[in-house]
């Protein structure tokens, strides 16, 4: 109760501002005055009554709502005001007549008014940083227009319906935030370069780049307000005549901002060399996966998806640089880097994640080895082990005349090749389950069959498929209506990493990979009504990228 | 009307003129502050979504049932109520909102100015309303869409009344009712407001148990008064309080307590 009444007090004295607490002193001597009169008796009755409530009633919550206390305050500011004249009265007599009460009186009450004054026009911090965040705003909307950064300054993290120019602006959560700023120091130095702030020194600055679908949908558009900007709708809104999309932060993982549009951008970028530390989360959510290499032969072309080889729902918000080693081969294009093998040569490609201050989030390396095609055995005996897609099996048939494709193993029969699929039926099944755990368990359970084929089929190559990412999300609402197209991908991308992790780098043990994944068109190579089933053209590209694998491992 | 239950009387016009100097002051920091705050708190968005979409609220928090604040912003749903009656007269909930909460900060300083007087010099009244004018905290929530300064000012008004109604001349029973009314339209408003205005009821009973140790008439001409005074507040804020919950519950904005979820129709 003791500590009750001392947080009541310390929040009133917050309220109250220095200069009318320092009249607070002088007041209470003057508490007598009009003690006589039943209401002024009834006036201090009350105060203990208010006071008394809220210490009653405001258990726990004193601290956190100032707005609270402030009903007391009104009793503190009578005090004051009694102080006032006492301070008037004692210089008057002090000064034996010299000083007239009432100037005393109006010097206080002025410097009160400049004090007040001066606080009001005084730009306070938050607001300081809200204005900056605005400007911040603007400046990215010139950058890249669809998309704006995001600010949320909740403790909880959670809904962007705070934000925007109507940032949250309650002192105490930015008092709570601020033991965040540390962690988030590299992101104020961001936040200061582009704006030229030095006071933004706040962490609450965030993109925000996973959907909360507990979002505030309230169907309203944006609008304009005495000048200022009034959105009113969480996943999408209005910002001068533009729609911005907003994305849940995620306080687990630090952010970077990010714009909406990826920059085509057909020369080399210059990648800087400090990478920002708060980007570890992100770069670890990213999950970059990239193939060691890439074998293509003379007259194919690669087109690689950058959204195939990250996972991240807003992965097109992400800029990505390309490098290659010699330079200026491929072509950077929106959402891919397109190349057109020509001549038999091999170069190395540095790929960078790229946030809205054009420092790199994460990063890899890959490389592209063009070479003649080396000739296959004929007849060609190729085992299939796991469950391929609709149709691969007479596309290979096709693709290799004369050749024996089974779908099941044989022991009897010596393989040239084995191609091994990761069973897709099981990416089903990793939904509402430990994604990573259930890929851990699946890629060892095909280790293992690996390891086992192997013993059987000493001298064969085998060509471990890592799962792709399916079509469109169109496709999934006509042919999956109950699950989500994100929902697929994530354990997909999750699985493709342990795998891409064990058999990625493994062509000594007669193992490689076809890293059809990082290639597959999610528009053109599945059908439109199954994101699962893949069209001709998907086969096709399929089938290429395993005839590369083999043609490069002979 | 007024006039009639308080006899009010104006100050001289010196005083006067220094209210009117102080609501001159208040006003003007007030819409200084008002231009130079151009941004929005959280709360005062979810209160102007909830009067935007006042049809819609009961959807609203029922979606948002996970989240308390908003559950605890939408417990008392008057004045996104209030800011919503605004769009009738194509005002703006904003505007609306930050009107009430402009009136309700110079009202703050009038009844300062009011109750100060009651400690036998006009000057502490002026000074008192001076305080409340030059308070940077009052001014900033002077101007935002919140129900704080509008409870703030009910209490300050409340805590007048009760203190006029001590010092009230004349027991008749009949003015005191009709003071008692008044009582309980400031109680009920500030019930509306924020739940814990049911502290004004509590100080405006306490006011009323402590005239019947004041006067000089008889004991139960004082107990009949106090008794109108009493009773006319509790009846009067019951009566707006329930009439309130009846609308809610009629139209289903009726909250569980509990849960703080709407319970639908």
């Amino acid at each position: 109760m003791i500590k009750l009444i001392f947080l009541e007090f310390n929040a009133m004295i917050k309220i109250l501002s220095y200069q009318q607490l320092c009249l607070l002193a002088p007041g209470l001597l003057r508490l007598r005055e009009g003690w006589k009169i039943p209401a002024c008796r009834f006036f201090w009755m009350a105060a203990l009554i208010v006071v008394g409530s809220r210490v009653v009633m405001g258990a726990g919550e004193v601290m956190s709502s100032s707005r609270y206390s402030a009903a007391c305050v009104l009793f503190l500011m009578m005090i004051s005001a009694l102080g006032v004249v006492e301070v008037g009265e004692r210089l008057h007599a002090w000064s034996r007549g010299k000083i007239k009460a009432r100037h005393v009186e109006l010097a206080i009450l002025a410097v009160l008014l400049v004090v007040t004054a001066v606080k009001i026009l005084r730009p306070s911090t938050d607001k300081y940083f809200l204005k900056s965040l605005a400007k911040l705003l603007s400046v990215q909307e010139k950058k890249s227009p669809g998309r704006i950064l995001m600010a949320d300054n909740t403790t909880e993290g959670g809904r962007i319906l705070y934000l925007c120019e109507g940032a949250d602006s309650s002192r105490i959560r930015i008092k709570k935030l601020q033991k965040y700023a540390e962690m988030n120091e590299s992101l104020a130095t961001q936040l200061e370069q582009l704006t030229g702030h030095a006071r933004l020194k706040y962490d609450h600055v965030w993109v925000l780049l996973c959907r909360d679908r507990k979002q505030m949908d309230f169907e309203t558009a944006g609008r304009r307000f005495f000048g200022r900007f009034l959105f009113t709708k969480a996943g999408e809104i209005s910002y001068r005549n533009k729609v911005f999309e907003f994305y849940h932060y995620d306080q687990a993982k630090e952010s970077a901002l990010t714009p909406n549009t990826q920059t085509p951008n057909t020369e080399p970028a210059q990648t800087p060399n400090t990478a920002p530390t708060s980007n570890t989360a992100l770069k670890e959510r990213l999950n970059l996966v990239l193939p060691e290499k890439f074998v293509m032969f003379p007259g194919q072309h690669l087109e690689l998806f950058f959204d195939n080889i990250v996972l991240d729902p807003a992965v097109s918000c992400y800029p990505v640089s390309i490098r290659t080693v010699p330079g200026g081969r491929g072509q950077l294009l929106s959402g891919r880097w397109r190349f057109e093998a020509k001549q038999a040569e091999e170069f190395e490609v540095q790929l960078t994640y790229l946030n809205a201050l054009n420092l790199p989030v994460v990063s890899g390396t890959f490389r592209v080895k063009v070479e003649n095609p080396a000739p296959l055995p004929k007849p060609l005996s190729l085992g299939i082990s796991g469950k391929t897609p609709a149709g691969l099996e007479n596309a290979l048939k096709r693709r290799f005349p004369g050749s024996r494709v089974d779908g099941n193993l044989n022991p009897a029969v010596r393989y040239d090749f084995v191609l091994v699929f990761a069973d897709q039926d099981r990416l089903w099944q990793l939904d509402g389950k430990p994604v990573r755990e259930a890929a851990r368990k699946e890629c060892e359970r095909l280790q293992q069959m690996i390891a086992e084929r192997k013993k059987a089929f000493p001298d064969t190559v085998f060509i471990v498929v890592p799962p792709w990412p399916p079509g469109t999300q169109d496709a999934f609402g006509k042919g999956y209506a109950l699950k989500s197209r994100w929902q697929y991908r994530q354990g997909q991308h999750e699985f493709l990493s342990q795998m891409m992790e064990r058999f990625g780098h493994s062509e000594s043990e007669k193992i490689v990979s076809a890293p059809y994944y990082a290639a597959a068109d999610s528009v053109q190579d599945f059908r439109e009504n199954n994101p699962i089933l893949m069209t001709e053209k998907g086969l096709n590209a399929l089938g290429n990228a395993i005839e590369n694998a083999m043609r490069g491992k002979k | 009307m007024l006039n009639r239950i308080f006899k009010i009387t104006m100050p001289k016009n010196r005083e006067w003129l220094f209210l009117l100097l102080i609501l001159g002051i208040a006003l003007g920091l007030r819409m200084l502050e008002w231009s130079r705050y151009d941004i929005l708190s959280k709360d005062e968005i979810f209160y102007v979504q909830y009067a935007m979409n006042w049809d819609q609220m009961p959807r609203l928090v029922a979606e948002n049932a996970d989240d308390p604040e908003l559950v605890q912003m939408s417990k008392t749903p008057f004045f996104p109520f209030v800011m919503s009656c605004g769009l009738r007269w194509k005002l703006s909930p904003e505007c609306t909102g930050m009107l009430i909460s402009l009136t309700a900060g110079l009202a703050m300083v009038f009844f300062g100015y009011k109750i100060g007087t009651f400690f036998g010099r006009t000057e502490y009244g002026l000074l008192l309303a001076f305080l409340i004018a030059v308070n940077p905290y009052f001014i900033e929530y002077s101007v935002q869409i919140m129900r704080d300064q509008v409870y703030w000012s009910l209490l300050a008004c409340c805590i007048y009344l009760a203190m006029k109604e001590l010092q009230k001349k004349s027991a008749a029973a009949g003015p005191a009712l009709l003071r008692g009314l008044l009582c309980g339209v400031v109680v009920a408003l500030a019930m509306l407001f924020r739940r814990e205005g049911v502290e004004l009821l509590f100080l405006v009973l306490v006011a009323d148990l402590y005239s019947l140790r004041l006067g000089d008439e008889p004991f139960r001409r004082r107990a009949a008064a106090a008794l109108s005074h009493g009773s006319g507040t509790v009846l009067c804020a019951a009566g707006i309080v329930g009439g309130w919950f009846y609308y809610l519950a009629s139209h289903g904005y009726l909250i569980d307590g509990l849960t703080g979820v709407y319970l639908q129709r």
